[in-house]
């Protein structure tokens, strides 16, 4: 999952940044309203974090715009107002979320997980796909209730695809998705990563989790998408 | 000033136009008094066959006199003079032009030395023996008494002009400096106030200038309050903080564990500390009651705010109030309680929540209630008594509470804890109106 940050306090967008790219999520970092705009339009994000309180274009404008052009993506806002006036305007303007600073980044974590959850219409965070198991808290994939061993980018494609089982996924979209943008990217890499996931998610080879449509991407097997 | 100097304007113009007009209408009647000269000029002649005879002594015995001032002469046709009156004898020639018949004419000739004539002339044809003879009567009179008359009425009409103006520009600068005289004192007073020396303005103003010093006292006190309330605030904060600080700073040799332990809690206590702090700066101090917010209007945006962030929860709320249903004071005061309250029936309720308000002429009413657990009895006093002082505060206590009963207070409001229909708790907020 790939998210889009942007705060104009340096420190904390370095602590958030680097929060979330523990947790595996390919961060991309804007420091001023004009900027996390363009990244915004420019590329597809899963989630938005954005501070109110932004020079050159106003947080509540950025989301605002965001919505104008049809963005969908969750939105958390943080703001260092702790008055209900701001969070009514911000969750008007476009927001799901919001959080007061300050806030404990575990706070903002599970904040951040369950705007996602919800994103993608899952009602919980595990979730069952035939003998497969996904935990998007524990970002882990079990496979008949036993834990199979990912690597992290290997998680984050299974975890897209999972969370996006009846759609046909590009190479493309999920480099997009998994990486951020000063990745150098290389769709080959995709390639090989499916290939280790059919090995781990399927050793026998009776269950074919992920298929492969002929230049168009893959997709999570219909049989088991339904969980 | 500005209005002395336009008087001195307008009295200018005044005697101008006055002057021009007594002018004008003198010199018409001294145009007619020679006309009707000519006339009885013209009546005492008589045409006898080539002779035109005029009595040597006129009616008007000035004709008569040397040197009286009124002078008669007779042109013919080509201008030659055939007759004058005894009183021009030693004036010099007439200068004025033979006229044609019926055609008069009415000037000042200023050829003369040391006088100024009026000179008017009439142009008459005498039939005798079938032949027309043209002649001009000419009548001249100086211009002395025209004179005298209008220096006259100038020097009256300066005078009394001049008597009416410093007349009211007396009165205006009494008037005025009389009228002003509250407004010197009054920012006297305001200095006093600025310097210290007072603490507000006096009673003694006319009644058109009570309604100004009142709104003054009322600004100059709540500035005061105001004042006074960041003092506090600020002190507060200070005193508040050094608690925590304290704590943390003996903490320092502990173990590591117990210190990261210390330095967590002691932080949550500050920021608790800063964020109570700072709502209290934001909330509306000043009660006016004049403006309304709509009460409908504002529980709907809380809600659907509500709804987006408890999407997972689907909370079902519920709200009863009347479109017309008004809540007299500031909006962000408004969100604040309802933001607050609304946020915890869906946070600590099951899932339900019900929104009512009832008003009438004395007071408005707005409930809020959940599904949730409820509050034990012996709560509800502790909480509702939250807020007057940040020293009680637990540790852990959501700040939410506190602020709304800050804001109640400043409405001269009450909140009430009882039991819900709904099966949890029930919060009443109660706005008596003449109060606010």
């Amino acid at each position: 999952m790939r998210i889009l940050v942007i705060e104009d306090e340096p420190l904390l967008l370095e602590q958030l940044s680097s929060s979330l790219i523990k947790q595996g999520y390919a961060v991309d970092c804007a420091s001023d309203g004009e900027e996390g705009l363009y990244q915004g339009t420019e590329y597809p994000y899963d989630l938005a974090i954005v501070d109110l309180g932004l020079p050159k274009i106003d947080g509540m404008e950025v989301i605002k715009q965001f919505r104008e052009q049809g963005k969908s993506f969750p939105i958390l806002i943080l703001t260092a107002r702790d008055q209900w006036q701001e969070k009514v305007l911000g969750l008007d303007s476009g927001a799901d979320d919001y959080l007061t600073k300050p806030f404990e980044m575990d706070e903002l974590l599970a904040r951040v997980k369950a705007l996602l959850r919800r994103s993608v219409g899952m009602a919980s965070a595990t979730q069952n796909f035939g003998p497969l198991s996904l935990d998007l808290n524990a970002q882990s994939v079990s496979l008949n209730k036993q834990e199979v061993e990912l690597t992290a980018y290997e998680y984050k494609v299974i975890e897209y695809l999972l969370t996006h089982p009846h759609q046909v996924i590009s190479k493309t979209i999920l480099t997009e998705h998994i990486y951020d943008q000063d990745y150098d990217r290389d769709s080959n890499v995709i390639e090989v990563f499916v290939r280790r996931l059919r090995q781990k998610l399927d050793p026998d080879g009776s269950l074919a989790p992920i298929e492969t449509l002929r230049g168009r991407g893959y997709r999570i097997n219909p049989a088991i998408a339904n969980g | 000033m500005m209005a002395s100097i336009l008087m001195l304007v307008f009295f200018t113009i005044t005697a101008t136009i006055l002057d021009s007009a007594f002018t004008n209408a003198a010199k018409a009647a001294e145009e007619e008094k020679l006309q009707l000269q000519i006339l009885s000029l013209i009546s005492s002649a008589e045409q006898q066959g080539k002779q035109l005879i005029i009595p040597t002594y006129q009616h008007e015995t000035r004709f008569n006199e040397a040197s009286s001032g009124l002078y008669g002469y007779v042109l013919n046709r080509s201008g030659q003079e055939l007759w004058r009156s005894r009183s021009a004898i030693l004036i010099s020639p007439v200068t004025a032009r033979p006229q044609h018949p019926g055609k008069t004419s009415f000037g000042l000739d200023n050829t003369h030395i040391d006088v100024e004539l009026f000179v008017a002339t009439y142009g008459t044809v005498e039939e005798s023996q079938g032949k027309d003879y043209h002649y001009t009567f000419v009548v001249m009179q100086d211009n002395v008494a025209y004179k005298a008359s209008l220096s006259s009425y100038r020097s009256n009409l300066w005078l009394w002009l001049s008597a009416v103006a410093l007349l009211l520009l007396g009165t205006q600068h009494i008037l005025l400096s009389r009228g002003l005289k509250p407004l010197h004192n009054l920012a006297l007073e305001l200095k006093d106030i600025e310097n210290g020396n007072a603490d507000s303005l006096s009673g003694n103003y006319p009644k058109e200038l009570s309604r100004l010093t009142g709104n003054l006292n009322r600004l100059v006190d709540s500035e005061r309050k105001q004042r006074e309330r960041y003092h506090q605030r600020l002190g507060d904060l200070a005193h508040s903080l050094k608690t925590p600080l304290a704590v943390i700073s003996n903490a320092v040799n502990e173990p590591d564990d117990e210190l990261v332990d210390i330095v967590k809690t002691q932080y949550q206590r500050m920021n608790q500390i800063v964020r109570y702090q700072l709502q209290r700066a934001v909330v509306s101090q000043q009660v006016t009651g004049i403006t309304k917010v709509n009460l409908l209007e504002h529980t709907l945006q809380i809600k659907n705010a509500l709804d987006k962030v408890y999407k997972e929860k689907s909370v079902l709320c519920e709200v009863r109030v009347k479109k017309d249903c008004y809540f007299q004071g500031d909006q962000s005061d408004l969100l604040e309680m309802l933001g607050n309250l609304m946020d915890n029936a869906y946070k600590y309720g099951a899932g339900e929540v019900k929104v009512s308000a009832h008003e009438d002429q004395e007071k408005l009413t707005i409930s809020i209630e959940d599904n949730g657990i409820g509050v034990e009895e012996d709560q509800r006093d502790k909480i509702t008594q939250r807020g007057a002082r940040l020293d009680t505060q637990e540790l852990g206590q959501g700040i939410g509470m506190a602020v709304i009963v800050d804001i109640i207070k400043s409405y001269h409001g009450s909140i009430e804890i009882s039991d819900s229909s709904l099966l949890g708790a029930k919060f009443t907020l109660t706005f008596i109106k003449h109060h606010y």
